[in-house]
């Protein structure tokens, strides 16, 4: 096959739906990102917490076959595991990148070893008795493909994952809370002469963020699949802080950001069937963060410098 | 009249000094009360405490009647009774707008929203109310980053009064301000006092004090001394009660024996962050065996003028020369190969290891150099010998350079920074930036003593201040910096007109122009 009918082959509509899907995940884990740097903590913990997300979403979602009890146990579980990363961290001084990377660690051991547990397997679980996330289906588009590909089928959680961004960004940038939020971030001496509780702050930040990487978890085991596997997140909550750092902390760009992630990552998953070596596409997600952080630090760099002259009239 | 305030018998005590003595404070409703004592005198502490920030080890504040350190006392407490502070070094957020700033930690909300969404125009509503009534010119707009700091001052004392404060206190307000800006500060106070308002004003420059106050309370090492009216005492006096002797900070400036050229700066332009301080174009030289003084409003270009000669900053256009060699855009440590020794403005920033001993950081800027190291393996015996005779030559103490540099208090710190770059060999010019800033007066003295004798010992020397005393006392010449361009040069003679020179910090040309 010529190169020009393997482009022909992977570019098509149906990309974009591909991209969406792609996206979600990564986009609910750079919430996580985003709102720990709004008050000036770096929290890598989001591949673990997600790891966690995952698994409990797939068992409770066997044992009860309820997806709703499913996110919110995954949900209130990255709330507790964030909430005993804030007390270690800001009432006992342990540094927060360690913890982040303790929770990463046990994320991915402490699943496997559940799975072998309580399941009984290993590398995966499959059952029918696991309860997905529910799509949504338009079915009066049914008869127009491109319209379907774009806008129907999508599940439940990706649909909701559009207010969540907007409502971040409305909090952070419009309400109260994220006025004061953002200025214990940007300048802490300023936060607490004003009379702000700072590590009330940095606590609900942090307890925020886990609860949208629990729900990056769920959706990724119960709405972007139906399975659990060793490994899922697959640096998810990586690429997810690659973003935030794109998008400068601003939700709707670090957003945007991810939906460049999602991209690569559809484009990689098309490019497997054409002999390319498997190694070389699983590559493109990750050699595209690369990129993407470059720029994003040139284009930085180069408004910077422009700033700061002293040349300009 | 009626006692809004009283601190009575206040402890406070850090990790290495104890900052407050069983101190004691009180306020009178619309009165503008001094807090006067050297640096280090615990001024500030006492005042933070007042604020909240700061819990007492022993003691107890009474506002109003009511002994409020029973219970829990933080700055949310002292905002709600009315207390407001505007702080030495400003607490804004610099990638905030003014607007933003104010309404920090007490924003009005849009009705219907559940106290949630912000309510940005009834704030603009609400602080035009002090920008008029007070005269305070403040663009709401703006970032915070993009205003003077004359602006930045009234953004604090507006956020301070949007709060509600009824008492107002000003920690060194005037430390950042031109003559002639300070005086409209005080016009802003005598308005406030008759509008009822009570006002704290720390400070150790004794002239404003006398101008501006009711009543005065000494302060000196951590101990209360006394309160009195500002009618029944003479400024002499107050001097002599805040040191504790009688010092006549007048260091004697030896002549300059000018020699040839060591520093030439042609045409440069360096970049800031902050617009105004941007250099645009500035050209001088300092010669051998003289003393140039940059005197300038901070923030008008003189930190970023320092950093681009000590290699620490970029070039954009323009030359550096040091001894005749080019050292645009070189490494700080090119540059300290080609003579020059600089004290930074920042000590604990860029001056001083905290974690090291008084020894590491007295040969840090030779450590390269034989004897004290060879093919880089360091002889501790060598800098130890060195470093002893450092302590007893720069007068550190205490002496043992063994000690860990970040124990000491500010003068001796400096004194650290001070025998590391006049003691180093080979050096032709001394780049001193704000050398005695935050230090007390008796080592303030000490270090003037020194910058002088390497004049005399034939070193050029480029003094940066924002302490015009300063400068009037070490420099022969005087260039004046403002928005990164020099608005006057003139010689230090038997007397240069304090008005003209504040003229010339505020943007006023000199004759020529």
């Amino acid at each position: 096959m010529d190169f020009m009918t393997i482009i022909g082959n992977v570019f098509t509509y149906s990309l974009v739906h591909d991209m969406i899907t792609a996206s979600v995940p990564i986009i609910l884990a750079c919430m996580c990102a985003v709102i720990s740097r709004q008050v000036n903590i770096i929290n890598i913990a989001a591949e673990g917490i997600i790891m966690f997300g995952c698994f409990f979403g797939v068992l409770v979602s066997y044992m009860t076959g309820s997806w709703v009890l499913a996110v919110l146990v995954s949900v209130g579980l990255g709330m507790l595991i964030s909430a005993f990363m804030a007390l270690a961290y800001l009432k006992y001084n342990v540094n927060i990148f360690v913890l982040g990377l303790c929770v990463n660690m046990i994320g991915t051991s402490g699943t496997r070893f559940l799975l072998q547990t309580i399941f009984k397997t290993s590398g995966n679980f499959v059952s029918d008795k696991i309860v997905p996330i529910p799509r949504v289906n338009f079915s009066f588009l049914d008869n127009i493909p491109v319209l379907k590909s774009l806008f129907s089928g999508y599940s439940f959680t990706e649909w909701l994952v559009i207010p969540i961004v907007i409502f971040i960004w409305f909090m952070l940038y419009k309400s109260v809370w994220g006025l004061r939020l953002r200025s214990v971030g940007l300048n802490e001496m300023a936060a607490v002469t004003s009379g702000i509780d700072v590590n009330g702050k940095k606590l609900a930040a942090l307890v925020l963020s886990g609860a949208c990487a629990g729900l990056a978890g769920a959706h990724l085991s119960l709405g972007y699949s139906c399975l659990f596997i060793e490994n899922m997140s697959g640096g998810r909550g990586f690429m997810g802080m690659a973003a935030m750092q794109f998008g400068g902390a601003n939700p709707l760009w670090a957003a945007i950001g991810c939906v460049v992630f999602g991209f690569s990552n559809s484009v990689a998953n098309r490019l497997t069937p054409y002999g390319i070596p498997n190694q070389f596409v699983t590559m493109i997600p990750y050699v595209a963060t690369i990129i993407v952080l470059s720029a994003s630090v040139v284009l930085a760099m180069i408004k910077r410098r422009k700033s700061e002259s002293a040349l300009k009239a | 009249m009626e006692k809004i305030v009283e601190m009575n018998n206040i402890h406070k005590q850090f990790p290495y000094v104890k900052a407050v003595d069983g101190a004691r404070f009180d306020l009178y409703k619309g009165e503008i009360h001094s807090l006067i004592g050297e640096n280090g005198a615990g001024k500030s502490t006492m005042m933070k405490i007042l604020y909240g920030m700061y819990e007492i080890d022993d003691g107890e504040i009474i506002l109003s009647g009511e002994r409020v350190t029973d219970h829990k006392y933080t700055t949310h407490t002292a905002i709600e009774r009315g207390v407001g502070m505007v702080h030495q070094e400003f607490m804004l957020v610099k990638e905030m707008t003014v607007l933003e700033n104010i309404i920090l930690g007490s924003e009005p909300t849009k009705k219907g929203s559940r106290n949630v969404a912000i309510d940005f125009e009834a704030a603009r509503e609400k602080i035009k109310f002090y920008i008029e009534n007070y005269h305070m010119a403040v663009h709401l707009e703006k970032k915070v980053t993009n205003i003077s700091v004359g602006e930045m001052q009234r953004v604090e004392i507006i956020k301070a009064l949007y709060r509600g404060a009824d008492i107002l206190i000003l920690d060194e307000p005037t430390a950042v301000l031109t003559p002639q800006e300070a005086d409209q500060l005080f016009e802003i106070l005598n308005e406030m006092r008759k509008d009822g308002k009570t006002i704290v004003f720390i400070s150790h420059k004794l002239k404003e004090v006398m101008k501006i106050s009711d009543r005065v309370s000494v302060m000196r090492a951590g101990k209360y001394i006394t309160t009195v009216k500002q009618s029944e005492i003479t400024m002499e006096e107050l001097a002599e009660l805040m040191i504790g002797r009688k010092v006549f900070l007048n260091t004697k400036r030896t002549p300059p024996k000018e020699g040839e050229v060591v520093l030439e700066v042609k045409n440069i332009f360096v970049p800031s962050e902050r617009e105004l301080s941007k250099i645009r174009g500035i050209s001088f030289n300092v010669r051998k065996g003289e003393v140039v003084g940059v005197a300038g409003v901070d923030g008008n270009g003189q930190s970023e003028l320092g950093e681009a000669i000590a290699g620490l900053r970029r070039v954009e256009k323009g030359q550096i020369l040091l001894g005749g060699e080019d050292i645009t855009n070189k490494s700080a440590l090119q540059v300290r190969r080609n003579g020059l020794v600089h004290i930074p403005e920042d000590r604990n920033d860029r001056g001083l290891n905290g974690t090291h001993t008084f020894a590491d950081n007295m040969l840090a800027a030779e450590i390269r150099n034989h004897p004290y190291s060879r093919l880089g393996v360091v002889n501790s015996k060598k800098i130890m010998e060195e470093a002893w005779k450092r302590s007893e030559k720069f007068d550190i103490r205490p002496r043992d350079p063994s000690n860990i540099a970040g124990s000491l208090s500010g003068g001796n710190a400096q004194k650290i920074v001070v025998a590391r770059e006049l003691g180093a060999a080979g050096k032709r010019f001394l780049l001193a930036a704000q050398p005695t800033r935050g230090i007390d007066i008796g080592n303030i003295e000490g270090i003037r003593k020194m910058i002088d004798q390497a004049k005399v010992e034939g070193v050029a020397v480029l003094l940066i201040s924002a302490d015009l005393d300063e400068i009037m006392s070490l420099a022969d010449r005087i260039i004046v910096l403002y928005e990164g361009r020099i608005t006057g040069e003139l010689v230090n003679e038997e007397w240069i007109d304090e008005g003209k020179l504040g003229y010339m910090m505020m943007g006023g040309g000199d004759k020529n122009e």
